[in-house]
């Protein structure tokens, strides 16, 4: 690995420990100060520190060193935690990722950063029992647990490590780096197995090793083997209490243990037996540590309370992961991509030949290559969780500036999306909940008057639907007042005094560039940019916003998203020779206009009861009419909004790999991307949403009620 | 990479090449074919080994170990290089020597 790659890796790591940190205080902040909370905590920093100090980062390690020696005193209950601390450490963690950042640039941090940074530290001071010196540590001395002498390393693996390429001695090779090997115990008590595979490791190992090191560090060099690998760490100073720990808690190996112990000279027979015949000793049950069997299933929840055990697993989750750069990721999608249509012009080719097996044969390929697609796109899905925590952080300072008393919900928090969107929809979201908080949820004393509860409740909500990803902003707050939106809205000469708008069309009013009913500019919301731009990056993700409230109840903002912007199912049409993609998942049924019973005088047809209205292709996109009638009519769904769409032909299902509209085409509405059909031909991708809300104002209009609508949208193209 | 060289009751197989994760399982069924056959005594002669690893190391622990359930008397004999630098870097043991 080269220099600069052990670099990005250091960065990316420690920006996934200081969003570990953040989550962590904020957990403690909500009461969750139990042990694990707390370790968690002190480790992210640790790590950081220790991977900074790698790369002779000095002023991150320095900054770092006295944020640890707080955690330090936190974990041991030395000093009571606090929101004042937890604001402090928060400021702190936003101090280190400058740090990091400038480091990145590999740029020095300028002398107002540092005079921030001497005014946290003078803060974290009295948290400590002596002044900080934030001169720049010796690397050596950094760690309080670092001990010179003879460690103990008891461990054990996975059965089936050795399959996985890696060697327990290799490991122990990198120990020597830091240190020297004076002893390694085998362990042979599982090596009589009738089941015995030679692939499969069933040695443990008892390790004296000689070293100026802490236990972290010996855990980090364990961690070659990752969740593989057991370890029961004992420094130099541990007591022979711990070594009856260790033996007691070693099962059926115990013997062998005891006496490996004792060849290796950490303990002394005579000791060791009496500390195992002492009364204390006899009280204790015996955790029995598994065969190296049963190791992968090893649950490490017992080692928590156990300060001298360390698992080299520690921070790893059961699953295991491998950092891969996005690009590559966008590189194999988009790769696939053109797989994905080349498949598709040789189904083409091979219809015409009438060859069975030829056809059977491509059968066997279309069927693979739609695996292989969904495989690609599934790399690309990460969970909103991850974005979902990171407001944990924004509610919690912004309630603080507000003076409001708010909690926010997380639900959902696995609901799977396309990382391309995760990362888009960040910043709408951030709006949308710092509106919700600003306006929505009432201060304190107005919602007690009220007889609602003083803590307002802000929710985050995801979930899938129809093919869909809804993520919904929800707060319990006073909910919004038409009239006053209204109101607003003539005033700002948006619309004219008589408009008679629904509901739905009112709130949308909030969506108006320029539009606020906000009687006081904040500085967090109210300036009346930005739920425009939410619209807007909401739309450009081919997704839709609606707002539902109930005024004195709360609002909330529903956002619904596709899955993927990159490959979808789609169903191929035609309307005057040219072609277009419906997707798949908007797709209710597919009916012959001949036969579906329409309503005279209205757009509109009635499916079985349901009044649903419609719209003919050829006069959405002005196409030429050549004398073809419409044959047939998709009827698509979008959330719970339905409409027909009235095609020439049907050609049946597709993958189409969606591709970016060219300038010219951005500002046809209804279109929302096109594709390449195995003939070679452009195919357009409809946007459903847009062709619903089409359908339905061209519905209205032919029943002389949406003139007032059509105001609306003729202020916005002289606003715009 | 192993043959069979004597008869009953004492039986020496040589190992040679690699004795690692990917050779161990023919190496084993090599010893199991000598093991079949031996009455007292089996020797293992590592003197063309030319690499070990700990899958190595762990099939010579183990056919000591049901050496000793079969009463067969089991000796590791002229360790290679490589065997000896392997099992001595980490003052593992030493080939004949008390603990392996």
């Amino acid at each position: 690995m080269t220099l600069s790659a052990g670099f990005d890796i250091f960065f990316a790591e420690s920006q996934e420990q200081l969003e570990v940190m953040e989550t962590m205080l904020m957990a403690l902040g909500e009461g969750q100060d139990d042990k694990e909370t707390l370790n968690a905590l002190f480790r992210s920093v640790h790590t950081i520190k220790g991977s900074a100090g790698m790369f002779d980062l000095t002023a991150l390690v320095a900054f770092t060193h006295v944020v640890e020696n707080v955690l330090d005193h936190l974990r041991d209950g030395k000093i009571p935690s606090s929101s004042a601390l937890i604001s402090l450490l928060l400021s702190c963690k936003d101090h280190m990722q400058q740090l990091l950042a400038l480091s990145e640039n590999n740029e020095a941090p300028s002398t107002s950063l540092q005079e921030q940074g001497e005014r946290y530290l003078i803060a974290l001071a009295k948290y400590l029992d002596d002044t900080p010196k934030p001169s720049q540590p010796d690397f050596q001395d950094l760690d309080d647990d670092c001990e010179l002498g003879h460690w103990h390393i008891s461990a054990r693996f996975a059965p089936d490590i050795l399959l996985d390429g890696i060697d327990p001695f290799a490991v122990f090779e990198f120990l020597e780096n830091d240190g020297s090997i004076d002893f390694c115990g085998v362990i042979t008590d599982y090596l009589s197995s009738t089941s015995f595979k030679p692939e499969h490791l069933y040695l443990g190992f008892e390790i004296r090793y000689s070293s100026l090191t802490c236990r972290a560090n010996i855990a980090d060099a364990f961690s070659l083997a990752g969740d593989k690998a057991r370890l029961t760490i004992l420094p130099p100073s541990a007591p022979t209490s711990a070594y009856v720990d260790l033996i007691r808690n070693s099962g059926g190996a115990s013997e062998t243990v005891k006496q490996l112990l004792i060849d290796c000279g950490v303990v002394k027979a005579k000791d060791i037996k009496a500390a195992l015949e002492s009364p204390a000793a006899k009280n204790v049950q015996p955790k029995a540590s598994p065969p190296p069997r049963q190791l992968a299933e090893a649950k490490t929840s017992d080692e928590k309370n156990q300060p001298n055990k360390v698992t080299a697993s520690t921070g790893n989750k059961a699953k295991k992961y491998v950092r891969v750069e996005s690009e590559r990721l966008d590189h194999l999608v988009n790769l696939i991509g053109e797989l994905v249509v080349h498949k598709q012009r040789v189904d083409l080719l091979i219809d015409g030949m009438s060859n069975a097996q030829l056809t059977e044969a491509a059968y066997g390929v279309t069927l693979v290559t739609e695996q292989v697609r969904d495989a690609a796109l599934n790399l690309r899905m990460t969970p909103i969780g991850d974005t979902f925590t990171r407001f944990k952080r924004l509610v919690h300072d912004t309630a603080e500036s507000l003076g409001k008393e708010i909690r926010l919900n997380l639900i959902g928090e696995s609901t799977e999306l396309d990382r391309t969107m995760v990362e888009k929809i960040t910043d709408p979201l951030t709006h949308l909940v710092r509106n919700a908080m600003d306006h929505g949820i009432e201060p304190t004393a107005e919602r007690t008057a009220a007889g609602k509860a003083a803590e307002g409740e802000l929710t985050l909500e995801a979930y899938h639907d129809s093919g869909n990803v809804v993520i919904e902003v929800r707060d319990d707050g006073g909910g919004i007042n038409t009239q006053r939106v209204k109101a607003k809205a003539i005033e700002k000469n948006i619309i004219q005094v008589e408009s008679q708008l629904s509901e739905r069309e009112i709130y949308d009013l909030l969506f108006h560039p320029g539009f606020s009913t906000a009687a006081q500019v904040t500085n967090l919301s109210g300036r009346g940019v930005g739920m425009d731009v939410v619209k807007r990056n909401i739309e450009e993700l081919q997704g839709t916003i609606e707002i539902i409230s109930h005024l004195g109840q709360g609002t909330c903002f529903r956002i619904r998203l596709p899955l993927t912007l990159a490959i979808i199912d789609g169903f191929h049409t035609s309307c005057s020779n040219t072609h277009f993609i419906v997707p798949q998942n908007t797709i209710i049924e597919c009916l012959d206009f001949d036969k579906v019973d329409k309503i005279k005088g209205s757009d509109n047809i009635n499916l079985r009861g349901e009044l649903v209205p419609y719209v003919s292709t050829r006069d959405l996109f002005e196409l030429p009419d050549n004398n073809d009638l419409a044959k047939n009519i998709i009827i698509v769904q979008f959330g719970d909004r339905k409409a027909g769409l009235l095609v020439d032909e049907l050609y049946g299902e597709v993958q189409t790999v969606v591709k970016p509209l060219s300038a010219i085409f951005r500002s046809v509405r209804g279109i929302g991307g096109s594709s390449v059909l195995g003939s070679g031909e452009i195919a357009f991708i409809l946007d459903i949403p847009q062709v619903i809300a089409f359908a339905e104002h061209n519905e209205k209009l032919a029943s002389g009620a949406m003139l007032n609508h059509q105001k609306i949208e003729d202020s916005h193209q002289r606003l715009q | 990479m192993a043959n069979e060289t004597s008869s009953d009751p004492v039986v020496s197989i040589p190992l040679s090449g690699h004795l690692t994760v990917q050779t161990v399982k023919k190496a084993l069924a090599d010893i199991n074919q000598a093991i079949a056959k031996v009455d007292k005594a089996l020797t293992v002669n590592l003197k063309d080994v030319e690499l070990i690893d700990t899958a190595g190391l762990q099939l010579l622990l183990y056919v000591k170990s049901i050496c000793a359930r079969d009463n067969i008397q089991c000796q590791l004999v002229e360790a290679s290089d490589p065997v000896s630098t392997y099992l001595q870097r980490f003052h593992i043991c030493t080939i004949d020597g008390v603990l392996l």
